[in-house]
């Protein structure tokens, strides 16, 4: 009783619900708790506090560094475009209405910005090192996940998966990795990438048809 | 799946949160409510601009009532979808709102098509290919241009939100501007036979449709930047 006391003291937890005190003692929100706490972050962020917007960050900022890692390949750079998208939700806030659940719109956000920074890297020029040889990125694998983050596991497989995954048309991979990874339903990820829930079906199952044929072609090599 | 530990916030965006200044939300019903009584006085001004068809008088009434609320349906079914989101959503759902469009469009060209009263000799009926052609050339260039007033606005209203199905969309709202624009070319065209209602008058939420499919395209490649 004195624990959950001292956390409701706690500022950036003034928030009615069972939804913060859940959160505070690092158990997972389930589906419904999560839209119902995001929407309820987003509407007091609309309101001027700024506390609700770091508590909207760290409820869904890992899971948008994870996508935007499984798109563009990079740590690095996926953290710079978490810090865009979030500027973004910013500038867009009045757009918000009232009591939706903005994580689908987030994700949308990100994919918007994805999608710029893709268009820009390929109007960019090579970059180089002093010796001429192109500059070294740190690569990421597609789950976001710095080394020291990763649970153990069968490194060879990932390895192999992940290299596959990277192999795939960006389509196919922003729709597996959107129902797959980040357990969006097909409707909202289609919502995300602007086509209909078939395509993503279609792009998903595609991914998987072809993640089968190279992990296939490496085991008989 | 593992989620990473993000960075922090950076100092720059914290800064801009911090002083960041409440904001008005979004209310979708009361934008769709508004651009939807303003477009109807959009068309109540033409139709006060323009004369009315001569055999107005000799049309069945049940057929104008009926016309009105088909024609008025066609209207605010697609631009509601198109600014109304979903219960829960913030962005309005482009791919629900293009499905509709194209359906409306059908079907107020069949109705058209099929099931358009004449009153000879009050009502004109072209003859021969090269007059049905220019009637129905005359009536859609009328309409296309009266659909844009809509166009242009539901455009103005729309674009922070065409950042995904920008296209769908804004062709949403171009096939309810059109289906204004039939509506008006109901009252003031004088030419019957479904050939060129359903051409002349319906085709233009087609076309009407297809200029806001093409300005939610390249708006929409733009947003968010």
């Amino acid at each position: 009783m004195a624990q959950l006391l001292a956390l409701a003291w706690r500022p950036r937890l003034a928030f009615r619900g069972r939804s913060a005190i859940v959160a505070a003692q690092g158990e997972r929100l389930t589906g419904d708790e999560e839209s119902t706490a995001a929407a309820e972050w987003m509407g007091r962020y609309c309101d001027g506090e700024a506390a609700a917007f770091d508590a909207l960050y760290e409820l869904v900022a890992p899971r948008l560094l994870g996508y935007l890692t499984s798109l563009i390949g990079e740590r690095a750079a996926a953290e710079d475009l978490l810090q865009l998208t979030f500027m973004k939700l910013h500038e867009a806030r009045a757009l918000y209405v009232r009591d939706a659940d903005p994580v689908p719109w987030l994700y949308t956000i990100a994919h918007r910005t994805f999608l710029d920074e893709a268009r820009r890297r390929k109007r960019a020029r090579v970059r180089l090192t002093d010796d001429g040889t192109p500059a070294d990125v740190e690569h990421a694998d597609l789950s976001g996940a710095r080394e020291e983050d990763k649970p153990p596991a069968d490194p060879e497989l990932a390895q192999l998966t992940l290299a596959a995954l990277a192999q795939l048309p960006s389509s196919q991979r922003e729709a597996l990795v959107l129902t797959k990874l980040h357990g969006r339903s097909h409707a909202e990820a289609a919502a995300i990438v602007g086509t209909t829930p078939s395509a993503i079906k279609l792009r998903a199952h595609r991914a998987y048809v072809a993640l089968r044929r190279i992990l296939g072609k490496r085991e008989a090599s | 799946m593992n989620e990473p530990t993000p960075p922090p916030i950076s100092p720059t965006l914290r800064a801009i949160v911090a002083g960041a200044r409440p904001v008005r939300t979004r209310r979708p019903m009361r934008t769709f409510a508004l651009l939807a009584g303003a477009s109807l006085a959009y068309l109540v001004l033409w139709l006060t601009r323009l004369h009315h068809r001569r055999d107005l008088g000799y049309l069945p009434l049940a057929w104008w009532g009926a016309l009105a609320l088909v024609w008025l349906g066609g209207f605010l079914l697609p631009l509601g979808l198109a600014v109304v989101p979903r219960r829960g959503a913030v962005l309005p759902d482009g791919g629900r709102a293009g499905s509709v469009a194209i359906g409306t469009a059908a079907v107020l060209f069949a109705i058209a098509f099929l099931l358009t009263p004449a009153a000879p000799p009050h009502t004109l009926i072209p003859i021969g290919p090269a007059a049905t052609s220019w009637a129905i050339r005359h009536c859609m260039s009328l309409g296309v241009v009266v659909s844009l007033g809509p166009i242009l606005a539901g455009l103005f209203v729309l674009r922070p939100l065409l950042i995904v199905g920008g296209a769908r969309l804004m062709g949403a709202v171009g096939a309810a501007a059109g289906a204004l624009s039939g509506l008006m070319l109901h009252v003031i065209c004088p030419i019957g036979g479904g050939m060129h209602v359903g051409f002349g008058h319906a085709g233009v939420v087609v076309a009407s449709g297809l200029i806001g499919a093409l300005l939610g395209f390249g708006v929409g490649r733009r947003s968010l930047r």
